[in-house]
Parts: structure tokens; C-alpha cells; sequence
């Protein structure tokens, strides 16, 4: 019912759009509820519930184009809101390839995508702080030496709108549940001047419904794992070795990834992808897909940002790059059809290989697992790789000491053409997902 | 300029009734901040002047807090009835018990510290355009291998009022201005990018007083064209050297993140419980201070009404202090130091750095390079991040070199630096003359984003790990 309210206040901005002299517009309302509470020694510490709305409208004028957004939604100051968008189009330059999207692209995707789930609203606050405040308890229960940093939990509804010139107008309604645990203990490094050294990590797990998130034990056990097993670390030595990415550096490398396929990456020529298209990009063990129809995932959505129809397409096939992630913008620029990636990826994954991530370090004599990459140095613009990183050492095929104050370096393209070993474990815990990766070589700089 | 009252038409009355609704369940405090902003963004590349955009947001957040805990909640309708609901929501944090009635609510006097004349917002676009073409004709122009280059200019207005239970009311209007030139430059296949960004809480002014758009559509045009011939960094352990100004992400990253005292209060970072331990080598002294004139990182009052102090965080190496919300300041029991700050109407306040500098030292630059025997300098950067517990920190340079017999050599390309703030900051061997404040260009993550400034003279490191590719 809110629903139709919405579309009809979409449908009606564009003639509001239309009326006030734009040639084109396309209406986005976006409305959204959200609750969060942290929990920190059995205490609630915050709690935050609202509810926020915003209108977001293109508006384009002889080629030219304006964006302009509000928090306001009531009709008056649309309209003042439009007047002044078209009087921002004004003065922009012509731009040709501006503009909606073919009207024969868009559609919303029939079926269910099982992206919303009734039951997550009628979750009580009771029950989201309880949650949170068992998975704290649960945390520090399974060791001594674990201090808390805090357990949330949180639920957002969302439902968006969209509507254009062209006659699309669809919403569609999403709902996420999380949880979360933070915790550190405290290290003692056998030098140095940092006495108060501690280690820190944390892990989640998220779905579309609060009934599916993992159970507490699972989560906590995973953010004491990944804390403790750091404690002790030393600085490795400069070297060459073999670099496994465990499936959470490996996600972040797939996400780096899908930045460097993004249109406007590719048309700005900032991309080490750009003129790639229908060439070796990476190993025959690479296949990357993004799919936006896969049921009850996150990423799920039945039109993208811009209203095209949602489809599946391989991005990198065995290798070979095949798709870039497009919006019809871009893909005019560069002389292409829409992937309908408005908005960026949908599902993004790589396809799982066959090895498991004990196989994958078996033959390692000496080498790093990478549990951790950060900083700004990943430039898909160049191509150029270089970050600080924490792991474990790999002896004999087996996870040795913990490591730690050190950067990994190397570049997409050899990175790429070096994933010798794809693990099997593809897990689905956000939108973008990547099993275990083994790379034959990269620099470690320490010591 | 604007008027308040054309944005909050709300009574002292219509306050104290939603802050008695915030307190009726047993809170010791609450606060309303207020916020309108708008914010403008044009954007120019491939030598057209393609996108205009225009922001604008409006709400009312409102937070309560009993103890430790802040309960928190937002509205966009301005009504009576629904920023008490939201009061309601917030009040929730606390259970039980008797609140201390608010306080009648009058305006707290502070010193202006962006007095602006000409605010950007207000400025007429074709005049903002010409700006952004200047940028762009000038990086393109630079040289024949520049082959993109995108310019764009935001600027906003925010104005904020904050009301709190304890009687204090202030209204501010905060002016921002940034531009930024990204260029590409190609060579035989080699791409490079070059970047060029500055502003602060300023008008037009800035490009009088800062740099001008031509001479930042030049500098990325300069940078992407020296990285062109850089060559692959070195990997291990060497000496660094670092250029004033922008060199203070550094000290933020290092220092600044796990001196915030959310951190402190919840005993996750390294430098907990080490007040009067010697932490730095004396030639440290380390100062956050949000009253730097009009510098990006600058406020009147923080987002919970604090006017800002300089705070010493470190001085000759010991440290000192830390940066305190109104939550971490009561639970140490010390003033408060003007360190709340939020990202919007939507959030509750945290610890955040405002401007961060490390003192001047007594060094001359060039005796600085002299005694460097083999290593990095670095003079501008893309960023950093930190682990507040083990304290391990990056930076990635966008403009380095070798430094080689006490002279700056070839450029260098691909590092990220990573060091131990404790263990890095005791080996500050040299510290320059020549201080100087970062441009506004400068935004900090922490969950939500807040501008913030840094400021550094040159400085030497004796052993940082340089982490490039090259194996020596």
C-alpha cells in the first residue's frame, strides 16, 4: 500500500519533471528503516532506531544533465527542487551520450528473488539487544584472555522506487539482519616500545532474514579464532614467496576486481582492464559471475539502478575477460550494450575451483596466508598492488607463526595470471564472494 | 546569509518539550542537533562540463544518555509529534528512574572560526564553471601525454543548531570548499594518475589565499607525468623522509586514530593506560586543535557544543592526553576537549580528529637530506589506515623517491609503507623548521566520515619497511 504511495509520488515527480521542461527524468525514492544496538560488557551501549527517506531525481535537458536529491518530499518543494535542477542543466555542457536507457532494456525481473523477509520487522528490539548480548557473552565465554570491543545487531528495511520518462516505474522492497562481535587481547611483543600491544578481530554473519544469521557460538568462535591465532606475531623477512588469500582477503581482492570492470573505470581509461575485452586477463582457473537473480542472496534485485533488467553474465570466463560491469551510460561511451550494473555489481563471485584450503597449502614450504590486507595501496588504475598485510607463515605445508608489520606487493595483471589454486569453499556472506586463492609469487617486505 | 529560523522554525519552548521526552525514562543528558545542508558538485571531464549535482538534506537527531549508553534516533520531519516519537525512541535507553529536568536553553557566545564573506554555495554558476574549465585546461595543456583529465568542485553550507539538557544552545553555519583535478597520463602503454586537491572552510577566497584552479590542474598533470618514469620501489627496511603538510597523515594514522579515547574507554587500543610513558622520541610533540583557522579540519563548538581547545596529546614524547567525546570525558573524569563530531543529523556523536599536527622542530631541511645515506621521501599521499590494537599502520605515497647519498634521486612507484606507531615514533631522529598545514583535501573514515586537517614539517625516520616490489 506505502508502496503504490510512493510510485504514484515518483510517477507523478516526472510529470512534475516533464511539465517544468525536461526532456527526460527518472525518479528514485529510496525509504528505509533501520535499528542498531551495540552491547559492550553486558551494558547496552547504542541503540539507534529511525526511519529516513530521500528523492533522488535525473533530470535532462537538451542532452544536458542535473541530479538533484532531497530529504524533503513534500510536493511544493519538489517542485523548487526541479526548478532548480533545470536551471543546473542549463548551464552544463551537451553531452551525447547522455540520457535514460533504451526503453527496450527495461523491466523488472518477474519471480520471487526472496530479497525480503515479512518476519524481520516483527523482530522486537527485546530480541535484537538479547541477540547481541548473547553473542558478547558467547565471545568472551570460550577464552580468558578475550576482551570484549562490543557485539551489535541490526535489521534495515528498504524499499526503493524508481520511475521514468519512459514509462518504467517498479519498486522493490529488501530487508538485512546482522550480527557482529569485536574483541582483542593483549600481546606481548618480545621488543620494541609498544607495551600496550594488543590484537584485535572481529566476524559477522548477515542474511536477509534475522531467522537464517548464524547461530552466536559460530560467529564468536570465529572473531576468538581470528584474534588469538594472531598473538605473538613477528615481522617476516623480505622475500619472494607463495601468497595464500584466505576467503576474506580474497573477497576483498574480488571486490578491487569488480572496481577495475566498472564502466566508469574503464571509460576514464583508469583501469588496468581497459581495451582487455575478449583477452586473457587471468588464469584459466578464473571464471567471475555476477548475478543478480540468484534467490535470497544479498545482491539480488530485479532491475538495476537505472531500471534495466536484471540478467547474469559471466565477467571473466576461464580467463578471458568477457564483460565489463555496465551501466547504459558507460556502455554507450564505450560503444556497448548495458550489463545493467547501474549501481555496480549485483552478486559478484568467482566460481569455486576444487581444492580445499588444507590442499591448498599442502605442497607450500615456505610462504604467507594472508588473513588481512589494508590501506589504500590496491590501484586498479594502474594496476599497481601494494598493501599492509598480517597472516600466518606456512612451514612445511602447515599454518606456522602468525606474522605481522609488513606489505604485500605485486600487480592485478600478474596477480591475476598467477592464481595457481582456486579453493572450494565459496561461502555467500555478503554480496561480493571469493573462495581461497593461491598466487605462485609476490614480494613480502619486512624485515 | 542564512537565517535559522528558515530552516528550524522551533521554538526554545518545542526543544525543551522534545528534551523532556528524551529524559522521561530515567537519561542523564540529551541533546538535539539540527542540521540543513546543501551541497553542490559539478564535475568536468573529457573536456565537457558534464554533471551538475545538488544535495539537500534536513533532520533532527536526537540522543540521549544514561552511563555509558546513547540511545539515538533521527527524524526528517521537523513536527512536534514526530521528533517526540523520535525522543521516545531515544529515551529508551534507559529504563528506570528520574531524569534532571532541561535546563531553559540560551546561546553559547564562541569565536568564529570560518568567517566567510562569500560563501561558495552562493556563488553563480557560470563562475564555478569557469573555475573547473581553468583546472582542466591547464592539466590538459600540461603535456601531450595527458590523455584524461576530470576536474570537480563541491562546496556546501551546513547549518546546525544544537540544543542540550544542560541549557546550551549554539548555532553555526559551516561553509566548505574543495576542488579536485585526477589526470591520466599514457606513455607507450604506461598509464598514470596524477591528483591535485585542496579547499577548507572558505569561499571564493580560497583560490586567492590557497592555490588557484590552474595550479591544481597543473600539479596532477605534473605528478602523473613524473610517475610515468618512476621506477618500482625497493621492499625492506630504510630511512624515510618525510615533506611537510601532507606527511601528517602519518601522525593520523599512527598516532591520531588510537589516541581517540572511544578506544581508550574501551581499553582496545595499544596506547591505553600509557599516560606519562614516553611513547615518541622527544623531538615529538603532538597537537589535535580545531581551532586552525578556516582549515578543513576547523569547528566553532563540536557536534555535542564543545568549543574546541588545542589538546597536547604528546609533548617531547610523553604522552599527555587524549581526544575525548562528552561519553569518554566523564568516564576518565576530564574535560572535555571539543573532539565530538558526527557525520550528519543520522549519527551519534564519536571521538574524531579535528586538525592533527606534529610541532616544529629545529632541523634544516637540507641538513635533513644530507645525512640520509639510502632511502624514501615522500610527498604526497593517497591515504592511510591503522589497527588500533597492535598499532601497525600504512601510508601510500602517491609522489615518493629515493633518497641516495643525501640526494633525492629517481621517482618511485607501487609501496605502501607500513610501520608500529609506538615503535615508529621513537625513531623520529630529525624534525624540521618548515611546518606547514596540509590543503583542505583530507576526509577520515571512522564509520562515518568527518573532514578533518593535518599538519607536519619535514621530518626523518630512522627505519620505517618500505614496502615495493624490488627485492635488494
Amino acid at each position: 500500500m506505502e508502496n503504490d504511495r510512493l510510485k504514484d509520488l515518483a510517477v507523478k515527480t516526472v510529470e512534475t519533471a516533464l511539465s517544468l521542461g525536461a526532456d527526460e527524468a527518472e525518479v528514485s525514492l529510496l525509504r528505509d528503516t533501520e535499528f542498531a544496538v551495540t552491547v559492550r560488557n553486558g551494558d547496552t551501549e547504542n541503540l539507534v532506531e529511525s526511519g529516513s527517506r530521500r528523492i533522488g531525481i535525473d533530470l535532462f535537458v537538451d542532452g544536458r544533465k542535473a541530479v538533484v536529491t532531497s530529504t524533503d518530499i513534500s510536493e511544493e518543494s519538489i517542485r523548487l527542487l526541479i526548478t532548480e535542477g533545470i536551471e543546473l542543466a542549463g548551464v552544463m555542457d551537451r553531452d551525447e551520450y547522455a540520457g535514460l536507457p533504451d526503453k527496450d532494456e527495461l523491466g523488472a525481473e518477474e519471480g520471487d528473488l526472496g530479497s525480503f523477509d515479512e518476519g524481520t520487522s516483527a523482530v522486537t528490539a527485546a530480541e535484537k539487544i538479547d541477540m547481541a548480548m548473547k553473542l558478547e557473552q558467547a565471545t568472551t565465554a570460550l577464552d580468558a584472555r578475550i576482551i570484549s570491543d562490543g557485539a551489535s545487531c541490526s535489521t534495515v528495511t528498504l524499499t526503493s522506487v524508481l520511475a521514468n520518462s519512459l514509462g518504467f516505474c517498479e519498486s522493490f522492497d529488501r530487508t538485512s539482519s546482522s550480527i557482529s562481535v569485536s574483541c582483542a587481547a593483549e600481546d606481548r611483543p618480545a621488543s620494541g616500545e609498544n607495551k600496550g600491544k594488543k590484537q584485535s578481530s572481529w566476524w559477522y554473519s548477515t542474511s536477509i532474514s534475522f531467522t537464517n544469521l548464524d547461530p552466536v557460538e559460530k560467529v564468536a568462535s570465529r572473531a576468538v579464532e581470528r584474534t588469538l591465532r594472531k598473538l605473538g606475531a613477528v615481522k617476516p623477512k623480505t622475500c619472494a614467496v607463495p601468497v595464500v588469500f584466505d576467503d576474506v582477503t580474497a573477497r576483498q581482492l574480488l571486490s578491487y576486481f569488480a572496481s577495475a570492470a566498472g564502466g566508469s573505470s574503464i571509460y576514464r581509461k583508469s583501469s588496468f582492464l581497459v581495451d582487455m575485452l575478449g583477452k586473457e586477463i587471468g588464469s584459466p582457473l578464473v571464471t567471475v559471475i555476477d548475478d543478480p537473480l540468484i534467490k535470497g542472496r544479498p545482491g539480488s534485485r530485479p532491475f538495476d539502478g537505472e531500471g534495466v533488467r536484471s540478467r547474469t553474465k559471466t565477467i571473466v570466463n576461464a580467463g578471458t575477460l568477457e564483460n565489463y560491469l555496465l551501466s547504459s551510460y558507460q556502455a554507450r561511451k564505450l560503444g556497448l550494450k548495458t550489463t545493467g550494473n547501474a549501481g555496480g555489481p549485483s552478486n559478484l563471485y568467482m566460481k569455486a575451483g576444487e581444492h580445499s584450503p588444507d590442499e591448498i597449502i599442502a605442497d607450500i614450504e615456505s610462504g604467507l596466508y594472508l588473513t588481512s590486507i589494508a590501506g589504500p595501496g590496491a590501484n586498479w588504475n594502474t594496476g599497481d598492488f601494494s598493501q599492509g598485510a598480517q597472516g600466518i607463515w606456512i612451514r612445511g605445508g602447515k599454518l606456522a607463526e602468525p606474522v605481522s608489520e609488513f606489505t604485500v606487493t605485486g600487480t592485478f595483471p600478474q596477480m591475476l595470471s598467477g592464481i595457481v589454486m582456486v579453493g572450494s569453499d565459496l561461502e555467500w556472506r555478503g554480496s561480493i564472494n571469493c573462495p581461497t586463492l593461491r598466487i605462485d609469487s609476490m614480494t613480502i617486505s619486512g624485515t | 546569509m542564512l537565517s535559522f529560523t528558515d530552516y528550524f522554525e522551533i521554538p526554545d519552548e518545542k526543544m525543551i518539550k522534545v528534551m523532556e521526552t528524551a529524559l522521561s525514562r530515567g537519561a542523564e543528558y540529551c541533546d538535539i542537533y539540527f542540521e540543513h545542508a546543501v551541497e553542490n558538485q559539478l564535475t568536468m571531464e573529457e573536456g565537457i562540463v558534464k554533471e551538475g549535482i545538488k544535495w539537500i538534506s534536513h533532520g533532527a537527531g536526537i540522543r540521549a544518555i544514561k552511563g555509558e549508553g546513547t540511545g539515538y534516533a533521527y527524524t526528517e520531519d521537523l513536527s512536534l509529534e514526530k521528533m517526540n516519537r523520535a525522543a521516545l525512541t531515544a529515551a529508551a535507553i534507559a529504563d528506570s528512574g528520574a531524569s534532571p529536568p532541561p535546563v531553559a536553553v540560551s546561546e553559547v557566545p564562541f569565536i568564529n572560526r570560518y568567517p566567510v564573506e562569500d560563501p561558495v554555495t552562493g556563488i553563480p554558476l557560470e563562475k564555478k564553471i569557469a573555475w573547473i574549465e581553468e583546472a582542466e585546461e591547464a592539466a590538459r595543456k600540461h603535456d601531450p601525454r595527458i590523455i584524461k583529465a576530470t576536474v570537480s568542485m563541491a562546496d556546501s553550507l551546513s547549518t546546525v543548531q544544537i540544543a542540550t539538557s544542560e541549557g546550551r544552545l549554539l548555532r553555526d553555519t559551516r561553509p566548505m570548499i574543495r576542488i579536485s583535478v585526477s589526470v591520466v597520463a599514457e606513455s607507450d602503454g604506461n598509464r598514470q594518475i596524477g591528483v591535485s586537491s585542496g579547499g577548507g572552510r572558505l569561499g571564493m577566497s580560497y583560490f586567492v589565499s590557497g592555490m588557484t584552479p590552474a595550479e591544481h590542474g597543473q600539479e596532477a598533470a605534473r605528478q602523473a607525468v613524473l610517475l610515468l618514469d618512476a621506477v618500482d620501489a625497493p621492499a625492506g627496511p630504510m630511512e624515510l623522509i618525510l615533506a611537510p603538510a601532507e606527511s601528517g597523515v602519518l601522525l593520523h594514522e599512527s598516532v591520531g586514530h588510537p589516541l581517540e579515547a572511544d578506544f581508550i574507554r574501551k581499553k582496545t587500543s595499544t596506547y591505553t593506560g600509557r599516560i606519562g610513558d614516553r611513547v615518541a622520541s622527544e623531538l615529538v610533540t603532538v597537537i589535535d586543535d580545531g581551532t586552525v583557522m578556516n582549515d578543513r579540519g576547523a569547528i566553532n563548538f563540536d557536534d555535542e557544543g564543545t568549543l574546541p581547545t588545542p589538546t597536547v596529546l604528546i609533548e617531547k614524547g610523553i604522552l599527555k592526553g587524549f581526544m575525548h567525546d562528552r561519553i569518554s570525558a566523564k568516564h576518565f573524569g576530564v574535560e572535555l576537549t571539543g573532539n565530538g563530531r558526527r557525520e550528519s543529523y543520522k549519527s551519534p556523536p564519536l571521538p574524531r580528529m579535528t586538525v592533527t599536527y606534529l610541532a616544529a622542530g629545529e632541523s634544516d631541511p637540507d641538513d635533513i637530506f644530507r645525512s640520509t645515506k639510502k632511502g624514501i621521501y615522500c610527498k604526497s599521499f593517497r591515504g592511510g589506515q591503522v589497527d588500533i590494537s597492535n598499532g601497525d599502520f600504512v601510508f601510500v605515497p602517491i609522489e615518493a623517491y629515493l633518497v641516495e647519498d643525501g640526494r633525492v634521486t629517481a621517482p618511485v612507484k607501487n609501496l605502501t609503507l607500513i610501520g608500529n606507531g609506538p615503535d615508529v615514533l621513537t625513531r623520529v631522529t630529525m624534525t624540521g623548521s618548515d611546518f606547514s598545514f596540509s590543503d583542505g583535501r583530507w576526509t577520515c573514515g571512522k564509520g562515518q566520515s568527518a573532514p578533518v586537517g593535518v599538519g607536519l614539517p619535514t621530518i626523518k625516520i630512522s627505519e620505517i619497511t618500505v614496502g615495493g616490489s624490488e627485492l635488494q
